[in-house]
């Protein structure tokens, strides 16, 4: 075939051109944090922090007046979250780096336990954008937590008991005492208590276990001089705290020290041990950034209980005719566990059927969309009624297909 | 190393700016493509890329829409060519089934012979045919001829009305011709040779003519390609003939497009003879069911001056008119009323009051008397007075054989015939109507030129008056000449009415039987003059 020297030379260069997408990334992997760090910086004028634990990659902006006075979020304070957001999703889809989930904290600076989070799946924000999926979907895809912070608020009022122990404040003479054995054997006003390390473990959405390291001084009581050989000064001890926001500002449930006197003898508890057998169902840590890379199963099983409740909220059919309090959502040996509390309202004609059918079909038809196989079952816990159901992963599968009713599970 | 010379790059921009400024702007689009595409992000330089394969394809999708639609409703593509290309042995036409022009066909039966042995002529140094041209009334087998060239010398055959290349638009038709002969040289590389026929070769091969306004450059531009196609520079020597075929006489065409080397061959494809049209209502008549008996050579003879295409009109006319009437064969009556059919139309009754009818039917009869004594060379075959198109009433004739001249006594029947209407209308009712009007100008027509161009008068004027500006003649002349035009005119009223006069019993009769008939046929009318003991003219010893 002849083909003219101009025709040649055009496909040369429209050849080229298509090679041209063969070329690296714009954030190449090993430059992602420094990218979206710069990007910030650069684009936004915004300081942030950058972690990535495996494939999540958390960034941290604190931001002055995130709250308002009335406890909402600062619009000025929204539009900064939307550029790092905006940031973050130019990086993770313009990357070599296999990421899958990212996190944006931003927290308050003057009230450092009030903060807004952001999580999602970076596969939606591609999605999103080719407008694969609509953005009311993707919305309702990201997990929004705007809260007070439980571990933060905890170590802030932890931090201030020992100071206020050290100063021997009034407000801690009722529970001076649970830090032995340092109250009882020293001379009133000798006492001093460093904080070596403060470890914690989110154990639910509001208690926090820490596991306080403390290095402490003291002058020991004339009858207590024998005890200098057991503690002496700048002695090693460790306590755990259990706080619980939801007893703000005295969120101290409860303080368990190392040593004990019983049976005519010191004797010695392994807290360690104790705090390790805790399992954290938190991920974001007190500096804001992840604190454990996030699997697809807890993300779903979050997105889903937030889901479910919106369901109840906003669905035209359901709305008004059902009360939803809560809606937990877990991932453990395989199944997804919905803990919530729906209760019909009393003037309405829906029953257990329009409950479970709509969680049912909900979670089928997500799970489907996200492809999400690697389950077992799924169980519902109603706490208004006690009322529980299992359904096994075909179970589901077959009713999102039509193929069976919600009355043959239930 | 060769010398820039400013000059020549310059001339080089001229020649090839389209070429340079489209390659330019699509290197500079390029690019700027790639440019913008380098500073997307990856996602969205990925997402673009991606999205390219189906881009183009809508692109495709979109823009054939857009010329289907085009082709649709706007009836666009200026240079698309609706040239029907068949191969030479699915033309289907035999050299047998080209009748009734037997010298054009030992013409173009060498035409085939050199397209066949092209390779041989070659190698002697023989002059390869490159056109040939068919001239001819229209209807007497040009194409039939072209095609049956092209089922024997078995070669691909490409056809084409010339009226298909003119466009409003100059360069249409010259692109038209470019495609079409680009054509016809993939097809004569591919099979050995091609034929291009090209119907109405006048409407693009007029004379070209230059106008500052203008006018006429799209048929010279088309002519000009056509002739440069035929015998222009090209690379290599492809076995193209083109076949023209045009019913304008050879002066209407330029002279460019008759010199040897473009349509060096001519044919002239005349009417067919008495024999061809014996073969061809032979050879139509043999396609229907018909009755034998029919005298062929009396058809043949009835249908002077009928080209092959107007004959095979007749027979399925023929055949229609005998299936309307329920009959299995078809007949000499039935070939006879599909003849008139198509001479003179139908047939429409009109309302006339009985003096009316009487005047037609004299006046009739007048042109039908004269016509059977006096006229050399015509056969009146039917008299009518029912009305056709225009006229109320009318005699049909024809001349016994071919005549290709008129000599003066065939005129002067002629203006006898035509002066027959008034004369009978005269003598029967002593007036005249306005029937006449078409006979008066036939009659003076004819008169006048046979004083004024063809030297026909007693006078002894001899030469084409109408030669000589109008300014020019003298008075004296010209009122000369109208006398000798007066005076043919009167000399055949004269002659006319003394024939009528003494043969009125006749006229009468005739008119009578018309009034009574309303038509009468060739043989009717012959028994007629028969029982009166009359004949047809004969020529005096």
């Amino acid at each position: 075939m002849n083909t003219s020297p101009t025709m040649r030379m055009l496909m040369t260069v429209y050849i080229l051109a298509m090679l041209s997408a063969c070329n690296t990334p714009t954030y190449p992997k090993g430059r992602v944090e420094e990218s979206v760090i710069k990007l910030c910086k650069e684009e936004y004028g915004l300081d942030v922090k950058v972690k990535i634990i495996g494939s999540t990659l958390g960034v941290f902006i604190p931001i002055k007046g995130l709250i308002d006075p009335d406890l909402k979020l600062n619009q000025k304070a929204g539009e900064k979250i939307e550029d790092v957001a905006l940031s973050i999703h130019r990086v993770v889809t313009s990357t070599d780096m296999p990421l899958k989930f990212y996190t944006l904290v931003a927290r308050d600076i003057d009230m450092p336990s009030g903060e807004f989070v952001l999580t999602g799946f970076i596969y939606d924000v591609i999605r999103v954008r080719l407008l694969d999926i609509s953005r009311d979907e993707y919305f309702k895809r990201i997990l929004r937590d705007f809260k007070f912070n439980p571990v933060v608020s905890g170590e802030q009022k932890i931090r201030t008991i020992f100071e206020a122990l050290n100063k021997n404040s009034d407000e801690v003479q009722h529970i001076k005492y649970a830090f032995y054995p340092l109250f009882f054997i020293s001379k009133e006003l000798t006492q001093k208590i460093e904080v070596v390390d403060i470890d914690y473990k989110e154990i639910s959405e509001q208690e926090v276990l820490f596991y306080v390291k403390t290095k402490e001084f003291y002058e020991p009581l004339p009858q207590f001089e024998a005890y200098r050989a057991i503690f002496p000064p700048g002695f090693l001890n460790e306590y755990l705290i259990l706080t619980n926001i939801s007893m703000f500002p005295n969120q101290i449930k409860e303080i368990i020290g190392k040593y004990f006197y019983s049976g005519n003898e010191i004797r010695q508890r392994d807290l360690k041990q104790v705090f390790d057998n805790y399992h954290d169902i938190g991920y974001i840590g007190i500096d804001g950034l992840p604190k454990k890379d996030l699997q697809s199963d807890w993300f779903l099983s979050q997105q889903l209980s937030r889901r479910i409740k919106l369901v109840f909220e906003e669905n035209k059919k359901l709305k008004g005719h059902f009360r939803v309090d809560f809606c937990r959502g877990s991932f453990e040996n395989k199944t997804f566990n919905f803990e919530f509390f729906i209760s019909p309202d009393i003037s309405s004609d829906r029953t257990d059927i329009d409950i479970y059918s709509n969680i049912l079909k909900l979670i089928g038809t997500v799970l489907h969309r996200y492809s999400f196989e690697d389950f077992d079952a799924v169980n519902l816990i109603n706490t208004y009624d006690g009322k529980r159901v299992f359904v096994t992963k075909d179970a589901l599968e077959n009713f999102r297909r039509g193929k069976i009713k919600i009355t043959d599970i239930i | 190393m060769p010398k820039f010379n400013l000059r020549i790059f310059k001339m080089y921009l001229m020649d090839h700016w389209i070429k340079i400024t489209v390659t330019l702007t699509t290197i500079i689009l390029i690019i700027l493509s790639i440019w913008g595409l380098a500073s997307l992000e990856s996602f969205y330089r990925h997402l673009t890329l991606a999205q390219m394969p189906i881009s183009i394809l809508l692109a495709g999708l979109n823009a054939g829409i857009f010329v289907f639609m085009y082709m649709i409703f706007l009836r666009g593509g200026f240079t698309r060519i609706r040239e029907t290309t068949i191969k030479g042995e699915n033309v289907n036409v035999h050299w047998d089934d080209v009748i009734g022009i037997d010298e054009a066909k030992e013409e173009a039966w060498e035409v085939v012979q050199l397209i066949k042995d092209r390779t041989r002529l070659s190698k002697i140094g023989g002059k390869i045919l490159r056109g040939l041209l068919m001239v001819g009334p229209p209807g007497c087998g040009k194409t039939y001829l072209a095609k049956a060239i092209a089922t024997e010398a078995g070669i691909p055959f490409i056809s084409m009305s010339g009226s298909e290349f003119t466009e409003i638009f100059v360069g249409v038709g010259a692109a038209r011709v470019r495609k079409l002969f680009k054509k016809a040289r993939t097809l004569a590389y591919g099979y050995g040779a091609c034929i291009v026929f090209i119907d109405e070769l006048d409407a693009i091969g007029r004379q070209r003519s230059f106008s500052f306004f203008g006018g006429g450059q799209e048929t010279n531009s088309t002519q000009n390609q056509l002739l440069v196609e035929m015998d222009g520079l090209k690379e290599k020597d492809y076995n193209v003939i083109v076949i023209g075929a045009t019913n304008a006489v050879e002066g209407v065409l330029d002279p460019a497009l008759l010199r040897p080397g473009r349509f060096d061959r001519k044919i002239y494809i005349d009417r067919p003879s008495i024999e061809g049209r014996e073969k061809l209502f032979q050879y139509y008549l043999n396609k229907v069911k018909y009755d034998k008996s029919i005298d062929i050579g009396r058809l043949a003879r009835k249908a002077v001056y009928k080209t092959p295409a107007e004959i095979e009109n007749i027979v399925k006319e023929a055949a229609l008119i005998a299936t309307r009437n329920k009959k299995d064969l078809v007949t000499f009556k039935e070939i006879s009323e599909a003849m008139e059919r198509i001479d003179m139309g139908l047939k429409h009754k009109r309302q006339m009051t009985k003096e009316e009818r009487e005047m037609v039917a004299f006046h009739e009869t007048g042109h039908l008397v004269v016509m059977y004594i006096l006229h050399p060379t015509d056969d009146v075959f039917k008299a009518s007075i029912i009305s056709r198109k225009e006229t109320l009433g009318a005699v049909y004739s024809q001349p016994r054989e071919e005549f290709y001249t008129h000599n003066k006594e065939r005129l002067l029947a002629d203006i006898k015939v035509k002066l027959g209407g008034y004369v009978a209308e005269k003598i029967r009712f002593n007036t005249t109507s306005d029937g006449v009007m078409a006979d008066f100008n036939g009659a003076m027509w004819l008169a006048h030129n046979m004083v004024w161009k063809v030297g026909m008068s007693d006078a002894g004027f001899v030469g084409d008056y109408t030669a000589i500006p109008e300014s020019q003649l003298s008075e004296s002349i010209k009122e000369k000449l109208n006398m000798e035009t007066d005076k043919i005119i009167k000399t055949c009223l004269k002659e006319v009415e003394d024939l009528l006069r003494n043969e009125w019993t006749i006229v009468e009769r005739f008119a009578k039987e018309l009034l009574e008939k309303e038509e009468l046929e060739y043989d009717e009318i012959e028994q007629i003059f028969k029982e009166y003991g009359k004949s047809h003219y004969s020529k005096p010893a």
